[in-house]
């Protein structure tokens, strides 16, 4: 053991095992970046060594404590990161996976296309979609997946559209990251959708998720998700909850497991909402807790849920964020009452949250973003306090 | 028998000082604030129980020393960083260059 030691205490050095493996592991992403100037090996295993990536981000999500969001909203308050990209309003955030951010992007009269984005390490790609503008129906005859296959390491977009005639099946088409491509033959339902998919997803575990709503019966309404690996889409049962007209649905990720929640907001007594969670080992969905006596007004709804149980909700088009803290009740506002928002926002308008944690995994194709000016609704927000 | 040096001594009665205090005291903020006190050393010897924790595979250690490591670190520039760890800086100054407009858009956000 004696030789583990340095007598002169000038020259007191840790191995690189340890440096690498317990210290450099334990940085924020953007130290680690920082640090890529430190020497060659340090550029290689901060830059493009994937099994470091792998293991930091491993280590990032022992953290439970991720307060951290991506939002689509345009507010004047402080954010992590935000992504610059040129009419950015029309930009929707598909969801994040392991540290990448999906972005969507449909400018009328131009073929839509795709983003892929690392807010830590400032990486960015784009790619087009297969279809011209003209074939899409509407907005809300599509919707983009994000999502990561674990048996072939390589993260996918899942491109829907549907049509309005329903019931009708879903076709996808599948871009893979690895490839840089997307694949030959689209793939379709084997199930007819009843009702309008809600178009954005939630994403669990590398997967995406989609619910339908407008439906007619209960016996309609779905859970649908898109195995990645096989690239099929499956579904899971929904909840047979009576809807009632005071009532909106949100299905979020929480804690790493499937949740909708259920925000009732009747006339005359207090508003709650309901937190149903879906366990994989049964395959189906329970009530798990109610947060009663809400004294958030009915014209904010419910956007999402923190993995502490605070919940936030969305004020005005352009997302003046309110959160609820589970314990206390007690009400936090965000945002700044002053913004200006333009043109048709109802029409591209993307109430969206979704988690995120730092990495720095990146995908073929990445390269550096270049800082601009542009104005932008897509942030990486930090609410921890 | 080799005799322990008297600075082997030093670090191995560190680690059994943070042992034994681990493990008679159960209440968490008073192990916290020992702990503060505790790593308030000086770099060679924090690497020195680093590399002992690591050794004597006492997970607990190594897991609060290299986190006290690991927040000593992250807001240091990378002339610091090659100091502190005794890193040749092996770039040539093109090199250096590159890797400097690479990383530029991240390095802004500090």
């Amino acid at each position: 053991m004696g030789s583990l030691f340095s007598k002169n205490k000038s020259l007191a050095i840790l191995p690189e095992d340890i440096i690498k493996g317990e210290i450099l592991i334990r940085l924020p992403v953007k130290s680690l970046v920082r640090f890529r100037c430190v020497c060659k090996s340090w550029r290689y295993l901060l830059s493009c060594d994937p099994c470091f990536a792998k293991s930091h981000l491993a280590h990032s999500c022992l953290d439970c404590n991720n307060a951290t969001l991506i939002v689509k909203y345009r507010s004047n308050r402080a954010y992590e990161y935000k992504l610059n990209l040129l009419n950015s309003q029309y930009l929707k955030v598909s969801g994040s996976v392991n540290g990448l951010v999906c972005v969507y992007h449909n400018l009328p009269n131009s073929i839509p296309f795709i983003g892929i984005w690392n807010p830590a390490t400032s990486q960015y790609k784009d790619f087009f979609t297969q279809f011209k503008a003209s074939h899409i129906p509407l907005d809300s005859g599509v919707s983009v997946g994000f999502g990561f296959d674990s048996f072939t390491d390589d993260y996918k977009v899942i491109f829907i559209t549907m049509s309005y005639d329903s019931p009708s099946p879903l076709v996808a088409d599948v871009y893979s990251c690895n490839a840089e491509s997307w694949g030959n033959n689209s793939i379709e339902s084997s199930f007819l959708l009843h009702g309008i998919l809600f178009p954005w997803p939630t994403i669990v575990h590398g997967r995406p998720y989609w619910y339908n709503y407008g439906v007619e019966s209960p016996e309609h309404y779905f859970v649908i998700y898109f195995d990645l690996h096989h690239e099929v889409f499956k579904l899971l049962p929904g909840i047979k909850y009576v809807m009632a007209t005071t009532q909106n649905r949100v299905m979020v990720n929480l804690r790493d497991s499937l949740a909708m929640l259920f925000d009732y907001t009747p006339d005359y007594t207090p508003r709650s909402v309901d937190v149903y969670i879906f366990n994989e080992r049964s395959g189906s969905w329970s009530k798990n807790y109610s947060v009663t006596s809400i004294k958030v007004p009915k014209n904010m709804p419910l956007l999402n849920c923190f993995s502490n149980g605070d919940l936030l909700f969305r004020r005005n088009l352009c997302l003046n964020l309110v959160t609820i803290s589970q314990e206390s009740h007690g009400i936090n506002m965000f945002g700044n009452e002053v913004y200006d928002y333009y043109g048709p926002v109802s029409k591209v308008f993307c109430p969206c949250s979704y988690s995120y944690i730092e990495s720095l995994v990146s995908v073929k194709g990445m390269h550096p973003m270049l800082i601009s000016e542009a104005e932008s609704d897509i942030f990486v927000i930090d609410w921890s306090f | 028998m080799r005799s322990i040096s008297r600075w082997m001594r030093r670090i191995l009665a560190k680690v059994i000082e943070f042992c034994m205090k681990h493990a008679e005291s159960l209440d968490p903020e008073e192990l916290d604030a020992w702990d503060d006190d505790f790593f308030k050393m000086d770099n060679s010897t924090l690497f020195d129980i680093i590399k002992a924790a690591n050794y004597l595979d006492i997970k607990s250690l190594l897991d609060l020393t290299c986190k006290t490591v690991a927040n000593m670190i992250k807001g240091k520039s990378p002339e610091e960083i090659r100091r502190i760890f005794n890193i040749k800086n092996d770039f040539t100054p093109e090199e250096e260059q590159e890797v400097r407009m690479e990383n530029q858009c991240a390095l802004e956000h500090e």
